[in-house]
């Protein structure tokens, strides 16, 4: 079951920024808008802030809270009461203030003087919008404990998903493939948390599915038995929400820097298409995998017509552009079912795979038909961008399909270009 | 770690020849397999040095309890052992040993860990890691903990002598320290250290005690990446250390893969623009002159046409290497696309500067790429900047000069106006 709290104002686009002084009010504004693309709406007074929550409600993201300020704890009080998550900022952290804040809905809390709050604050809640794309599930049979958690982490606006044992847990797993990390218990009926460990990295590695396993701090031992099963990490219970958010946002963050180090190695940086290294280094299992399941291949080589001229007369800019606009196109007609890689230059290659009965050589020219018929917008005149197509659809190694597709693009492009040749 | 070799000790052929297989093909690195305590015996006393790292299980026919652990150990070996009981006797005897790391081999991700692990410690041996406490017991526990991993360990007793040796020191990665120390505490010294070094380039590590759940939200509030409550686990120590150090090795590679062009390892052009500002900056202070100078190769299409992308690749990584290693180490050498080559350098005033572009241009027409048999000639064409302007007149002045280089018959350098009227000018 999605967990609905807070999944209202997380979906808002309106920050609310509770700041006295004028100057800091303006810097906070603007590290808000920088870093989150959300308008950041100044209150200077609680009472101003409670106002326009009660008149804005839903399109309420977040709010921004200098603890200080009068009757800040007012305007605090709504704010919980309204599920919006709250920023903090202005006080020291100490016992005292851990105490009195423990309660509310404050997402995070900036200690410290105000030369580098604005940033801090930016930084907190850019990191709140990134969280809205990302799912946790929850496995505990305590369901106090798991609202406790589900909870604590809608504040920080991670999207959240409960389980009550390890055999519910694979089945959401199986159901919600975004699932990006598991927070599991160990002691549950049915399937403890040892044994969901390890059944989950029969599937899933280190770097695709994190989990953090929950020990009490009584017995530590469980801890290393987590470590031991596969866990990427541990938090003991009883915990502070600063333990808890410590822990996931590193284990979020270690997941999303290894995506993007996989995309870095991966992908053109320009078009965000695969490049040559990961076409050749997946080919075969991509080859493979169509086999199966019974579906043919194809390799096409795609070039764009005249692109020379483009950069010669537009300059290099308006060339990235059309490469760009064509790697789109090109990716909205093969999805999930192909390799769409950029070659170099101009030039793409697509391995696709077909089922049975497509008309193939219809879904090529309809490509080619799409990238006809959606001009480029160059200083606010149309430019039309053509390709030239050669397909590939008899089987061979894999150098040997692309040398067809090649040369079938050399006759597009000797025989007018802006065509498809598949014979 | 060098180019040595592992040792591995192990007598089930099935598994032994899997790991084997996956160290060679996934690490590069030589495997030399054992089968019994005898056999490894002898290879150790042989060629103990030789060895960077041990795999050893830990029950073998002829030695069911360990002996071969101790044998690596007492010959200075890390080891990483297997294991496939495990109760708490056994992790004892472990923690008792200095091994690296020990692996449960009935978990399916075993050989994953292994190989993290032998790559962990290979890259351990760069890294320094100051361990501050006031308690010479509690330090002596870390300092060789640490030392298991193979870490290079630094000890401070108090935050002031932390931060006497982290000047000193520039280089270390990560500060692991308590909190309640004389002098200077835990939060004092952190607060510190986080004025000048951002939690993505100095991964501090706050111990605190596990009685008060608030002294690791206050540590974490200071500015410390992570925590580590006392008393600690060893597997756990392990996790909280090896997730920080990844994490700046993640954000580092990052850095270099968002700053560098994957094929010839050059600059990209997002960092040419990004760090061209600071480096004219510099050069000025100094009072060095600078310029700026576009590099194509020419008719390079018909290298991709006539003979394929490989070999265009192999040409751009050719030429790309003997750009690089003609310009001093601060100059920016970036690939700006396809094969066009940007150099952002200083020099000395009054120095010939059209002399190294010449002479580069000589180096690239006297060598030749060879792929698949064929030998294929390349040459380049260079335009060069050194009036001082906005870097973007500069550049599209050595852009105009590189077309003119290209219209007067390529393989050229072009820098109008000759050295001599700038030597006035200044």
């Amino acid at each position: 079951m999605l967990d609905a709290t807070n999944q209202k104002s997380c979906n808002a686009s309106n920050i609310i920024v509770l700041e006295t002084d004028d100057t800091i009010a303006k810097r906070l504004s603007m590290s808000i808008w920088a870093k989150t693309n959300m308008r950041p709406h100044v209150v200077p007074t609680a009472l101003a802030g409670i106002a326009y929550l009660k008149e804005q409600r839903r399109t309420v993201f977040a709010a921004s809270v200098k603890l200080n300020a009068p009757e800040a704890n007012l305007l605090l009080d709504e704010l919980t009461r309204n599920g919006v998550p709250v920023v903090a900022y202005g006080e020291e952290f100490n016992q005292n203030t851990h105490t009195q804040y423990s309660t509310l809905s404050i997402s995070a809390f900036i200690p410290g003087k105000p030369t580098g709050m604005p940033h801090a604050v930016g930084e907190a809640l850019s990191r709140m919008v990134r969280n809205r794309d990302i799912t946790i599930l929850v496995v505990d049979d305590s369901r106090s404990m798991s609202s406790a958690l589900t909870r604590f982490l809608s504040t920080r606006c991670y999207k959240t998903i409960k389980a009550s044992d390890g055999i519910e847990a694979l089945k959401q797993l199986e159901k919600h493939p975004e699932i990006k990390l598991v927070i599991t218990d160990n002691e549950m009926p049915n399937m403890d948390g040892f044994t969901l460990v390890k059944e989950i990295r029969k599937q899933y590695t280190k770097d695709d599915l994190a989990v953090i396993g929950m020990s009490a701090k009584t017995n530590s031992m469980l801890s290393v038995r987590f470590i031991n099963n596969g866990a990427n990490d541990f938090l003991h219970k009883p915990f502070v929400k600063e333990e808890l958010f410590c822990r996931v946002d590193h284990n979020v963050e270690m997941l999303n820097r290894i995506e993007i180090i996989r995309d870095l190695s991966n992908k053109d940086p320009l078009t965000k298409l695969y490049n040559r290294r990961y076409f050749f280094d997946n080919c075969d299992v991509f080859i493979a995998d169509a086999d199966v399941d019974n579906q043919s291949i194809t390799v096409s080589m795609i070039d764009i017509d005249q692109f020379k001229q483009f950069n010669d007369t537009y300059g290099h800019d308006v060339g990235d552009d059309v490469i760009m606009s064509v790697a789109h196109l090109i990716r909205s007609e093969f999805t999930n079912d192909a390799i769409v890689c950029r070659f170099g230059g101009e030039e793409f290659c697509i391995l696709a795979a077909h089922s049975q009965g497509e008309d193939i050589f219809a879904r090529y020219d309809k490509l080619r038909r799409k990238i006809e018929s959606s001009p480029m917008d160059v200083d606010g005149k149309p430019v039309t961008v053509t390709v030239s197509m050669g397909v590939c659809t008899e089987d061979g190694t894999i150098t040997d399909r692309i040398k067809q597709a090649d040369s079938r693009l050399y006759v597009a492009k000797e025989t007018g270009r802006n065509r498809v040749v598949m014979a | 770690m060098g180019n040595g070799t592992i040792l591995f000790v192990e007598d089930s052929k099935f598994f032994a020849s899997m790991v084997q297989r996956r160290i060679q093909n996934e690490l590069g690195i030589e495997v030399d397999w054992k089968a019994t305590y005898a056999e490894a015996v002898k290879a150790i006393d042989c060629c103990a040095d030789d060895y960077i790292v041990a795999l050893l299980d830990l029950t073998l026919p002829d030695a069911p309890n360990g002996e071969i652990v101790e044998y690596a150990l007492k010959n200075k070996i890390p080891s990483i052992i297997f294991t496939a009981g495990f109760d708490d006797k056994t992790r004892n005897r472990f923690l008792s040993w200095n091994i690296v790391d020990y692996i449960l081999k009935d978990s399916s991700t075993c050989v994953d860990t292994l190989l993290h692990a032998i790559q962990r410690i290979s890259k351990n041996r760069n890294i320094k890691v100051l361990v501050v406490d006031d308690s010479k017991t509690m330090r002596d526990a870390i300092v060789r903990l640490l030392g298991t991993q193979l870490y290079e360990v630094l000890e401070a007793a108090d935050g002031l002598e932390a931060l006497e040796l982290f000047g000193q020191n520039p280089d270390i990665m990560m500060v692991i320290t308590d909190y309640d120390m004389p002098n200077m505490d835990g939060f004092e010294l952190i607060k510190t250290l986080r004025k000048n070094h951002t939690k993505n380039e100095l991964a501090i590590i706050g111990m605190s005690a596990s009685g008060d759940p608030l002294l690791s939200a206050r540590l974490i509030k200071s500015g410390a990446n992570d925590f580590v409550p006392k008393p600690f686990q060893v597997e756990e120590f392990h996790c909280r250390v090896g997730h920080s150090i990844e994490m700046l090795e993640n954000i580092a590679l990052i850095k270099d893969l968002s700053y560098k062009d994957p094929l010839t390892r050059l600059y990209n052009r997002r960092y040419f623009f990004e760090s061209a500002d600071t480096f004219i900056e510099t050069t000025k202070q100094k009072r060095q002159a600078y310029c700026v100078a576009m590099l194509d190769i020419d008719h390079f299409k018909n290298v991709n046409d006539t003979y394929g992308h490989d070999a265009g690749d192999e040409v751009l990584k050719s030429v790309s290497s003997i750009i690089a290693m003609c310009f001093p180490e601060d100059a920016i050498v970036s690939r700006f696309g396809g094969e066009e080559f940007c150099v952002l350098m200083s020099y000395a005033p009054g120095t010939d500067i059209i002399a190294p572009f010449d002479g580069l241009r000589e180096s690239i027409k006297a060598s030749s790429v060879n792929v698949d048999g064929t030998t294929i000639a390349v040459t380049v064409s260079t335009g060069i900047c050194c009036e001082p302007d906005s870097l973007e007149a500069m550049l599209k002045l050595a852009d105009n000069r590189l077309y003119t280089a290209k219209e007067t018959g390529r393989n050229k350098v072009v820098s109008k106006p000759p050295l001599s009227n700038l030597r006035d000018r200044n």
